[in-house]
């Protein structure tokens, strides 16, 4: 309490508690009680704490001020994301027939035979995104133009998943379950969606050298890794991957680079220095988000990852990159505020920087201390901040996927720190692949028995009698 | 950078090392003749193999095939020598599509059936594209893809060769697969009328196998005894996902097969279906 109390005094621990009240302020905005309020009570409360700071500043009563000031930006918050909510949610007559003219935004999300795209169109004057199931042939593409028509919905509960809410987070209100028609009409020209195009062909032609050079689920595997492509991968890896723990390695929405990026400058950083590792860590980001074209998950990943290296590197202090952190997070937030509840990957991003900040100073001490001191510093390093951002996705982690591993401390260390060269040879493969296939056949050589390791060791583990346990 | 340079080269030449010692290794492992009848859900898929030589018939209905293929071929083979498509239907093309996009594939037996489905479509495409090799065989058509291995073909020749057919289970090409004339019969999901006229125009010497692949995932409308009487196996392979919603494999098939003390395997039940040559066909479930 003492050194919070002291720190009071600086200006940057009024930033953290003003961005905190916001952050919670969009956060709370997302209940239901909440918006019935309506937006007049919740000027008038912002008002009310605007004026009670006002009078405790003059009364140099600073802790009241803070206090005060930290609810008025949570009200803030809450008006921002009713605000926000008012200008994106289009009105649709829903459950009616109806035919839009939209382009398709995102990657098609292919599997079990089905294809499902995001088309951005302009329904009653507003721009919106519709989610549209189509079947697996013929493939769209990012920035095909088309006319579908069909019955427009509101996404439902699947079950006891908050289906809507995970929608909500894409800025997705409305889906077409089965189109009664749809028709390519052209090709977008804006720039965007052309270029995102092309990052897809990209993308598109290294998957494809990857299939032709390895075999399966090695080239599943690849693709997962620098594509974060994972609708190939088979069902019972995908569960060996639940069970040990290493979910994050292939998917999690841009969350795997995140890990990936922790773990790589914490077992660089003695080795090469600070400025090389923070740009080594950026260039793998980059590359990471141009690989997978950009969905904006991942993007939002990247933008964590690189304030996580930036602190790690460059800041060091706890203040400061608890600042970072909350100064990303309310850059994102304001682009879109249903991200706080309802996007997987930014909490989980979210979560493991908490996890880096606060959690790994504790456990490397605890490592250097006693036999600790044996194992070499940077290994060491690692394995604590691979660990302290695994505790603090727990808490995530077990509530998607109802089961936690027990085997995930000694799975992680195993795995994670072979994925960086896995990802690079296999990258390699895909590259070289593109200009002349033979020669992409000896690199796949070599990236065949690292993916084999990550393989065959996440089933050798998930096969271990309690090496996770799931709640019913 | 020089010692990175030569840190990467030494690392690559190490990794490339463990991969041949694997290649080598897992070719030597398996001199038996081995068929799998595949588990790829509600559909048919099954492998023919001797050392790095393939023929593939179908691939079910999804791209599961490929995750099959990468366990059961030996590491580093990406060419499947002969494919054969029995019928254009979704639960046999879709994964060959698949595997078009991974392997190299020498030849394709098909009917040559005129059809609008899209994955056809597709997978004619990727053929053309790819300048494959796309036959249709003539009845009593055969080929050796390895010594003392015979693949002959009974159904349906040039019959629907450029037509369009109003039922395509009953273009499906039918063959068997003979190792030291110890034969395996493929059925595809011939229905009544070809079942029918298959076994009128072919006497039992020319059927008779000891391993049958029951026709159109064990659907009644297939059952035919005098068929089986001149086929005369000792095991009858069904592949159907557990749970379908036609029904199959139906009771009636598997009661007659019973009745007539013919070994049943089921991919919904036991897994991929694995026919070695030991003297003769001896088949075992993975599960």
């Amino acid at each position: 309490m003492k050194i919070f109390v002291d720190n009071l005094k600086y200006s940057f621990r009024i930033f953290t508690i003003v961005a905190v009240g916001f952050l919670i302020g969009v956060a709370v905005g997302e209940v239901q009680q909440v918006i019935n309020l309506g937006l007049s009570v919740l000027i008038a409360l912002s008002v009310l704490f605007i004026t009670v700071g006002a009078i405790n500043y003059l009364l140099k009563n600073q802790y009241l001020t803070l206090a005060a000031s930290m609810f008025v930006f949570i009200f803030i918050g809450i008006i921002y994301n009713l605000q926000f909510a008012h200008s994106v949610v289009p009105k649709i007559n829903f459950g009616t027939d109806v035919t839009i003219t939209g382009v398709v935004a995102d990657r098609p999300d292919l599997s079990k035979g089905k294809q499902k795209i995001v088309v951005d169109a302009i329904e009653n004057g507003r721009k919106t995104r519709i989610l549209v199931f189509l079947p697996h042939f013929p493939a769209y593409r990012v920035g095909d133009e088309l006319r579908i028509s069909g019955q427009i919905d509101k996404p439902a509960m699947i079950e006891d998943f908050d289906y809507p809410g995970y929608l909500k987070g894409q800025k997705i209100f409305s889906y077409i379950r089965q189109p009664k028609s749809v028709e390519k009409i052209g090709q977008s020209g804006k720039i965007g969606y052309r270029f995102r195009a092309s990052l897809f062909n990209l993308a598109q032609k290294i998957e494809n050298v990857l299939q032709k050079t390895l075999p399966e689920p090695q080239a599943s595997l690849a693709e997962g890794l620098i594509l974060g492509a994972k609708k190939d991968l088979p069902a019972d890896f995908v569960l060996a991957l639940q069970r040990t723990g290493l979910t994050h390695i292939v998917a999690l929405s841009g969350y795997n680079v995140t890990i990936i990026v922790i773990a790589l400058s914490a077992l660089l950083l003695t080795i090469i220095g600070r400025k090389k590792t923070f740009w080594l860590s950026v260039v793998l980001v980059l590359f990471f988000v141009t690989m997978t074209g950009g969905a904006s998950s991942v993007v939002r990943a990247a933008i964590f990852s690189i304030a996580i290296i930036f602190g790690q590197t460059m800041l060091g202090r706890p203040g400061d990159q608890t600042n970072l952190m909350l100064l990303a997070a309310i850059v994102m937030v304001l682009f879109n505020p249903f991200i706080l509840c309802h996007d997987i990957g930014f909490q989980l991003s979210f979560l493991a920087f908490c996890g880096l900040i606060y959690l790994s100073p504790i456990l490397k001490k605890s490592f250097a201390s006693r036999k600790g001191r044996y194992i070499p510093e940077n290994i060491r390093n690692t394995a604590a901040e691979t660990l302290s951002a695994q505790f603090a996705v727990l808490p995530i982690m077990i509530f998607q996927f109802k089961q936690i591993s027990l085997i995930a401390p000694v799975s992680n260390i195993l795995i994670l720190w072979i994925i960086p060269l896995t990802m690079l040879y296999s990258f390699i493969v895909g590259l070289i692949g593109l200009l002349w296939l033979p020669a992409a056949k000896i690199f796949a050589d070599a990236a065949w028995p690292l993916l084999t390791y990550i393989i065959d060791g996440v089933v050798w583990m998930s096969k271990i009698p309690f090496a996770s346990y799931v709640w019913k | 950078m020089l010692k990175t340079i030569l840190n990467f080269i030494v690392i690559t030449l190490l990794l490339i090392g463990f991969s041949l010692i694997f290649k080598v290794g897992s070719r030597q492992l398996d001199p038996a003749v081995k068929v799998y009848f595949l588990d790829v859900g509600q559909g048919d898929s099954e492998l023919i193999q001797f050392g790095d030589t393939q023929v593939l018939i179908d691939g079910g209905p999804s791209s599961d095939v490929v995750q099959k293929l990468g366990d059961k071929m030996p590491v580093g083979d990406k060419n499947i020598e002969y494919m054969i498509l029995t019928h254009p239907h979704a639960d046999h093309i879709v994964g060959l599509n698949a595997v078009l996009d991974r392997y190299t594939v020498g030849k394709i037996y098909s009917s040559g059936v005129v059809g609008s489905s899209d994955v056809y479509l597709e997978f004619l495409s990727k053929v053309r594209d790819k300048n494959i090799e796309m036959v249709v065989p003539e009845i009593g058509y055969r080929f050796e893809p390895f010594p003392d291995g015979e693949i002959s073909f009974f159904w349906p020749g040039d019959k629907f060769k450029s037509l369009e057919a109003t039922d395509l289970n009953d273009t499906s090409e039918v063959n068997n697969f003979c190792y030291k004339s110890h034969c395996i019969f493929f059925t595809g999901d011939i229905q009544a009328d070809a079942v029918a006229e298959i076994s009128a125009s072919n006497d039992s010497t020319k059927l008779l196998s000891e391993v049958i692949k029951v026709p159109h995932h064990g659907s009644k409308y297939s059952l035919s005894p005098e068929f089986y009487q001149k086929v005369n196996p000792e095991t009858a392979i069904v592949s159907a996902s557990a749970g379908n919603s036609y029904g199959h494999p139906h009771q009636e098939v598997l009661n007659y097969l019973q009745s007539v003390g013919i070994n049943i395997f089921r991919t919904d039940q036991d897994g991929d279906i694995t026919c070695s040559f030991v003297d003769k066909w001896q088949c075992q479930g993975s599960r």
